[in-house]
Formats: structure tokens, C-alpha cells, sequence
């Protein structure tokens, strides 16, 4: 009798667990969907930085989920591959693709990254880092798209001259409020689709463990303002309104290629580097 | 930090007299700090930069209890500033993350604050602390044991895990429910009391909750899993077996496939005296279970897989240890110890140990949902799997033995000899290097010159064509006990295959040890590797220094 009430009583309880269970059906998955907002209308833009190397086993399936946000979100979410670190250093071929940079170096010292694939989203600072695994890249591209509302635009206007491989941009900067912060503008260019090997652990992203003729998405090449970009409006003030203007040239590198390039710039608050707004334009259309 | 305290002092002063507070307590404690001091070394490729300007590395926890009658309260400081290297980064800081008081009567045990649970085998539920991993998964929460009767015990726990310094705020990880039952059924049914055959049965349901905000994905925000065990003992052999099962949940770990998860472990053993033999079972598929799905790393695990592996602690043939692999593995253990009796042929004076251990790990099989999906695609099943198959994929195999023998009233040696297939592609993730065989070598022999001195001597061999080559180590340990022990080492990877790697690792410690404190030195370098613990795995930079340890318990 002990044994039955004991069961009964047992049973009860944990079929109260199994009530709080989420049995999820097909679909699994979300419909995307993001554009931009309408013309003329000032959205808030996401930068994902992904810091990478083709050594790195678990950075393919990273890049897919970079490559889904951004079917999801559209034009509002602009990707960054930053390659550097162990994983990202050259050695024998396949794996003898250098996409390094001095930039990318400092700033994986800088946020202290430590595990690959990481990412930061906007470079904001939450629970004392910015540094985030790839699990929580979606949740934080999204927090930010739907809960931070837009301070401030960037119009980058591309002028590039295929025979002397001359850029000139200018780029402006406009701020929806006044403020007595400082803000940086950082200009960087990257290249998209360069091929090369990449080592992979995930059969579901490509062959494991080398994909030989992966494509790196997004790399980031090199910087054109310097390694911190400069200031928007020097050590003056920001007007709300008004349009800060940066013109920059350069003679982009042999190898690169063209119809892959672009630029991307970004506003940055001085005191905890938190993007503020980005833009990204290809060189050519 | 203050509410507890506030309660703590509440309750002592409520129940007993304050002078009892004092008196008729009990206050245990234990404190530790482990400290290194880090210097460039180019033939390790250490360099100033790669130390990044944080020569020394601390860390440090004291843990103190204390006890009046059924009442206990007690706490951890911890402070790792900055942590060891090769620990995470978010291990940075101090402060008191364990803190807890505690009532407990024959009939009903009530914890609040941070508790450490394990039911059944942790299959499903397993909060625990490693110090030596910077591991710790503790519950925050609440923690209520019953017992009915006897032989029935009741546990039922819910609460937060512990995820680094990170406080729980805003859903920002999921919440823990548990509940696990166990019967003795020798004391629960009338006339069983006496039976030749001792059982044991249990059964457990965990969920977790935490808020789906993927922009991709439509998650299960609450996640249950259950557990049912059973453990027979009849005479001198012991069964038990312990199946789990987990509904859909995506993870980071799992590549976010929505296949179910399950688990089983089994184990049967005999033992006399002289004799013991041991077969496990175990087989995982997607069974990773944690507080947090955006987590792969170390951390936040609500359940835990217990390795069937032997853990080996002589340093080549700990090289290369097995962790873990949640996502899917099978594997089968077998161990033999016998003792030669003494006036044996064989046997000697003294008896002659051996032990002989075989296990093998191998991946399950993965099949593809349909002809479209690639296996493990995110937002799918992932992929379909015979529960009996197992795959060709051999993560790690190990067979060794061990003869110990004590041979005068001197001279004492241990012999092992160790085989090994160890998938580093898998384990460590070094994707496309082959997977390293070895056959590794140690002869340990301990001569006492003195009931209290003696001097011990390690050589091991370690032969491998793959990952670094072969390696070689001494030691010498001179000890005089009970308080001082006196080591010099070197590990020397003269099989590198490139030459300017073909280092040695040279070590020089001593130890002194008083009542039941002790403080250590070592001097040297340490190589690159893996710890392990409990399949449980952590990744441990080359470096170079003085290390420093002390520890104290009263």
C-alpha cells in the first residue's frame, strides 16, 4: 500500500513536469524578411563582427549563421569577417591564405578574444564584455534591430576608377540629437567571397574536415581612416542635424577584386567604443 | 550577500541561546591559492606579448561552514585575479558565489541559496565543482529533500546554475526544475528486508525554462527530460542501468537540430576479495542539456555523462585523455583487477597486483532525415539513428595493464603498459589530423631507505607517429613524511617532427606539508595539453614559471 500511494504521488509530480514541455513542430524555423526600413526613413543598422580563421573547425557553421541573420534582417545587418589569431595564420597549402590584418589583431588583444568563432555586436559592452559566442549572435543582432532606436545615419558615396584602381569616398555623417560626446567615425574596407580552403567539423556546412574551395565571406582587407578612425567633429561638439563630411582616397590592391569589395563605416562612441550606427556600400555597383 | 546573512543570524538567535551560537557550534573551513608567475620563453614560443602584460595569475577560494545541530550555513570566496592561464576569461573577479543555509531532519532537509544535486548517475540533473577546471554549475535556488519513510527519498529542487560572475536578471539564462524519487524496495516491502537480492529503483524528471528570443529559430522554451534507474545487488555481483531521455532542444552544441535525446548507462560488476571485474555500457545521442542553449562552451550543464574511461595519472599516459562527447558516442569498458595470493609462484611473499582495463569509444550512426537534408542541418530533426548501430569512427580506444609489485621491504614497482587510438580531430578539434596511436611505457619503482624517507623514480615512454612524436620523462621524488617531498622532472618531445619544437620540459619542486596545511613550489615549464575530469575537459596553454600553491582545511 506504501509502494502504491508512494508511486501514485510520484507520478502526479512528475507528470507536472511534462506539462512544461515544448513539443516544437515543422516549421522550425522563422520566415525572414528585413530590408531596411523605407527610403529616406533613418533605420538602425547592426555591425557583426566575426572574428574567424581557416583553421578554425566550428567557424564554417559560424558564418552560416552570420549568412542566415543577415537573409533574415537584410541590408539592417552588416557582416564583418575578421580572420586572425592562431587559426587564421598561414601554413602550408591549402592553408596558405593569409587574411590578416594588423587591425584585426589589435582588436582581438583588445576585447581579449580567446575562443573562435566569437563575435561582437555593435562592440556593446553587457555583463563587462562584448565578446559573444555564436549562440547568442541572433538574439543580441535582434535585441538591437527592434529595441535601439536610430541616433544617428551614414551616407557613403563611392567614386572608383577602374584603371588607375583610384577610391574616393566621402562619407557623411548625421546625428538625430546634439551631444557633447565624442564620437569616432571608422572607415574599413572589406572584400567578399575570397576562395580558399577552410578546415570544418560540421557536415551539414561542407566537407569535413577541409572544405577546399570554401568562400570567406565579408574579410575584412584593410583599414582607410587608421586603426581607430578619427573624430567626427574633432573636439567639438556634434550639432543634431547637421552633416559631418569625410573624404578619403585610396588605390585599392592588385589583388582584390573589384566587384567584391566594399566599404563599410561606422560611428563609435569614444568612452566604451559602442557602435552607434553603420553603413556599408559596395565600391561598384 | 546581506539578505543571507540577515536569515543566518535570524535563525541562530531564534532557536538557541546566543552563548549555543558559539559554543555548540562546529565551523569547518578550507581555503586554497594557486598561483603562477609567468615568463617569456622563446623556445616555447612564449613571448611578451602573447602574456599580454599579466605576469601573475591567482586563484584563490576559501570555503567555510558552519553547523548548530540541524542548522548549517556556510559560504565560498573566490577571487581569480587574473586567472591561471588556460582558464576562461569570464573567470575574472571576486566576490562570494556560493552561499547557503541549511536545516535537515531525518524526515525532511531544506536548502536555500546555491546547492550542489546529483540524481541517479546525473544523466539528466548534476550540479558539481571543479576546482581544477574552473568548473562550477552550482543551483541558486531552493533544495527540499524528503523521506517519508524508510527506504523513499523525495528531491526536489529549482533555482538558476551558475554561469561564471554573471548574475541571473531579465531571463538572461533558464531556470532548473527537478524532481527525482529513489526507492529501497529491501526496506520498503514487507518481507523483502532479509532477500538475497538488494534493489534499488529511481526515477527523475528535470525541465528547464528559458525565453525563446531567436530571430531564426522557433525554440522550446521549457525542455523536459526524464530518468529511470535501477541498481540489483545479489551476492558479489551489482548491476545497474540508467536510461534517460530528453525532448527537443536546440542548442548551440547540437547545431540547433530538434532531433530528441537519449542516453543509457549500464553496469556490471563482481567482486571478491582478491577479484573484481567490471563491464559498462553507455550510449549518448544528442544528450547535452544545458541552462543556456546559447553555451558550448564549459558551463551552465544541468545533466552530466560519466566517462567510462580509465583516468590515468602517470603524465604521457594522461595525455591524451577522452572527453566527453555529448553529442553522440558508444562505448564499452571492461576492468580486471586480480591479486596473485601471496606464497604463489607468481605471487611472492608480498602478492602481486594486476589490472588490466580496456575501453573503447566509438561515434553513432547518423543517417539523414530525408534525401534533401544534409545530416545535423540547423532547424531540422538533424538526422535519424539506430539505437544498436555503431558507427566504423573510433573516438578513442585504450587497452593497458598494470602489475604492481612489492618486492622486499625496500623496493616497491609499478609496470604499465598502455595502448592507444585517441581521435584528436574529435576530441580536441585539430580537424584533419590523423588520430593519434601510441604505445606508451612506465616503470615506477619506490625504494625506502627509512620508515619515513624514500625515494621514487617515473620513467615513462611515449611512441607515436602522429601529433607531436615521441616523448620521454623522468622523475625523481625524494620524500620524508610525513612533511616534505623534494621532485625533479623533464619531459622531453624528442620525436617533434620539427626540430626546433623538440623541447624539454624541465620541472623542480618541492612541497612541505604541516597539521593539514601544505604549501608547494614548482619551478619549470609546463607543456601544452589537455586536463580532464570526469570526461569534463580543459584546455592548458604551454607555459613557463614559478608556480605556487597553498592550502590549509581545521
Amino acid at each position: 500500500m506504501k509502494i502504491k500511494s508512494f508511486s501514485l504521488i510520484l507520478f502526479v509530480l512528475l507528470s507536472g513536469f511534462f506539462v512544461s514541455c515544448d513539443k516544437i513542430d515543422p516549421p522550425y524555423t522563422t520566415q525572414g524578411g528585413g530590408g531596411g526600413g523605407e527610403p529616406e526613413e533613418v533605420v538602425q543598422k547592426v555591425l557583426l563582427e566575426d572574428y574567424t580563421g581557416h583553421k578554425c573547425v566550428n567557424c564554417p557553421a559560424a558564418a552560416k549563421l552570420a549568412g542566415d541573420l543577415k537573409e533574415v534582417y537584410g541590408d539592417q545587418l552588416i557582416v564583418m569577417a575578421v580572420h586572425t589569431g592562431v587559426f587564421a595564420e598561414p601554413e602550408n597549402p591549402p592553408f596558405d591564405l593569409d587574411l590578416r590584418t594588423s587591425y584585426g589583431d589589435q582588436w582581438r588583444e583588445q576585447y581579449n578574444i580567446i575562443g573562435f568563432p566569437s563575435g561582437l555586436i555593435n562592440r556593446r559592452i553587457e555583463q563587462g564584455s562584448a565578446v559573444l559566442s555564436s549562440g547568442r549572435w541572433g538574439e543580441k543582432v535582434m535585441d538591437i534591430i527592434e529595441n535601439v532606436q536610430p541616433q544617428a545615419s551614414i551616407d557613403i558615396q563611392t567614386d572608383f576608377d577602374e584603371q588607375t584602381r583610384n577610391l574616393a569616398l566621402i562619407v557623411n555623417s548625421k546625428f538625430l540629437g546634439s551631444t557633447n560626446e565624442t564620437y569616432f567615425l571608422q572607415v574599413l574596407l572589406t572584400e567578399d567571397s575570397i576562395q580558399g580552403a577552410q578546415r570544418n567539423n560540421n557536415t551539414a556546412v561542407g566537407d569535413v574536415p577541409t572544405i577546399e574551395d570554401y568562400y570567406h565571406r565579408h574579410v575584412l582587407r584593410q583599414d582607410i581612416n587608421g586603426l581607430n578612425g578619427e573624430a567626427v567633429n574633432g573636439t567639438e561638439a556634434i550639432v543634431a542635424n547637421e552633416v559631418y563630411t569625410h573624404n578619403y582616397s585610396l588605390t585599392l590592391n592588385a589583388n582584390y577584386k573589384t566587384q567584391h569589395c566594399s566599404v563599410i563605416a561606422f560611428l563609435y562612441r569614444i568612452s566604451d567604443n559602442e557602435i552607434l550606427q553603420v553603413e556599408e556600400k559596395h565600391i561598384v555597383d | 550577500m546581506r539578505k543571507l546573512w540577515i536569515v543566518f543570524f535570524l535563525l541562530a538567535f531564534t532557536s538557541v541561546e546566543a552563548q549555543d551560537f558559539l559554543d555548540k557550534a562546529q565551523i569547518n573551513g578550507s581555503f586554497q591559492i594557486d598561483g603562477q608567475f609567468y615568463r617569456p620563453d622563446d623556445a616555447l614560443g612564449i613571448t611578451d606579448s602573447i602574456i599580454g602584460g599579466r605576469k601573475l595569475g591567482l586563484n584563490g577560494f576559501g570555503n567555510i561552514t558552519y553547523t548548530l545541530g540541524k542548522f548549517s550555513a556556510g559560504m565560498r570566496y573566490e577571487a581569480f585575479l587574473t586567472p591561471l592561464a588556460g582558464f576562461d576569461p569570464l573567470q575574472e573577479g571576486n566576490g562570494f558565489p556560493y552561499l547557503w543555509a541549511s536545516y535537515q531532519t531525518d524526515f525532511v532537509g531544506v536548502t536555500v541559496g546555491n546547492f550542489y544535486e546529483q540524481f541517479g548517475n546525473g544523466l539528466i540533473l548534476r550540479s558539481y565543482e571543479e576546482w581544477t577546471l574552473g568548473y562550477d554549475n552550482s543551483i541558486n535556488g531552493m533544495r527540499v529533500i524528503l523521506r517519508p519513510s524508510a527506504g523513499i527519498t523525495i528531491k526536489g529542487v529549482y533555482g538558476t546554475q551558475r554561469y561564471f560572475w554573471q548574475k541571473y536578471e531579465n531571463g538572461n539564462r533558464g531556470i532548473v526544475r527537478g524532481l527525482d524519487a529513489e526507492v529501497d524496495l529491501n526496506q520498503t516491502i514487507k518481507g523483502w528486508e532479509s532477500a538475497p537480492v538488494r534493489v534499488l529503483v529511481g526515477a527523475s524528471g528535470v525541465s528547464k525554462y528559458q525565453k525563446d528570443n531567436d530571430p531564426l529559430y522557433n525554440l522550446p522554451e521549457n525542455v523536459g527530460a526524464w530518468a529511470g534507474r535501477v541498481n540489483l545487488s545479489a551476492g558479489k555481483f551489482n548491476f545497474a542501468t540508467e536510461y534517460a531521455y530528453k525532448i527537443n532542444d536546440p542548442s548551440a552544441l547540437n547545431n540547433f537540430i530538434y532531433r530528441e535525446g537519449q542516453a543509457v548507462l549500464s553496469s556490471l560488476s563482481y567482486s571478491q576479495p582478491g577479484l573484481g571485474v567490471v563491464l559498462q555500457l553507455k550510449r549518448v545521442d544528442n544528450f547535452s542539456y544545458k541552462s543556456d542553449r546559447r553555451v558550448n562552451g564549459n558551463a551552465v550543464d544541468i545533466n552530466f555523462i560519466p566517462p567510462i574511461n580509465r583516468v590515468h595519472s602517470y603524465s604521457l599516459a594522461a595525455r591524451y585523455p577522452y572527453a566527453t562527447q555529448p553529442n553522440g558516442e558508444m562505448g564499452l569498458q571492461f576492468q580486471l583487477n586480480y591479486k596473485i595470493p601471496k606464497g604463489s609462484a607468481l605471487g611472492g611473499k608480498y602478492g602481486t597486483g594486476i589490472a588490466v582495463n580496456f575501453s573503447q569509444v566509438n561515434d553513432i550512426v547518423r543517417n539523414p532525415v530525408n534525401d534533401t537534408t544534409l545530416v545535423n542541418t540547423s532547424g531540422t530533426l538533424g538526422y535519424t539513428s539506430d539505437f544498436f548501430k555503431v558507427s566504423d569512427s573510433v573516438f578513442f580506444r585504450d587497452f593497458n595493464i598494470e602489475i604492481e609489485k612489492k618486492i622486499n621491504s625496500k623496493w616497491k614497482a609499478v609496470i604499465q603498459y598502455m595502448n592507444l587510438h585517441y581521435d584528436i580531430a574529435t576530441i580536441e578539434g585539430h580537424a584533419g589530423e590523423p588520430a593519434v596511436k601510441a604505445h606508451i611505457g612506465v616503470l615506477d619503482l619506490t625504494h625506502k631507505f627509512t620508515s619515513r624517507k624514500s625515494l621514487r623514480m617515473e620513467l615513462q615512454g611515449l611512441f607515436t607517429e602522429q601529433d607531436e612524436g615521441d616523448w620521454a620523462a623522468a622523475m625523481l621524488e625524494y620524500s620524508i613524511a610525513p612533511r616534505w617531498f623534494f621532485n625533479v622532472a623533464d619531459q622531453y618531445n624528442y620525436g617533434h617532427p620539427e626540430a626546433d619544437k623538440r623541447n624539454h620540459y624541465y620541472t623542480v619542486s618541492m612541497g612541505y606539508l604541516k597539521e593539514s596545511t601544505r604549501v608547494a613550489l614548482t619551478y619549470g615549464r609546463q607543456s601544452e595539453g589537455v586536463v580532464c575530469v570526469g570526461g569534463v575537459c580543459r584546455q592548458v596553454p604551454a607555459s613557463s614559471g614559478l608556480t605556487i600553491t597553498v592550502s590549509t582545511n581545521f
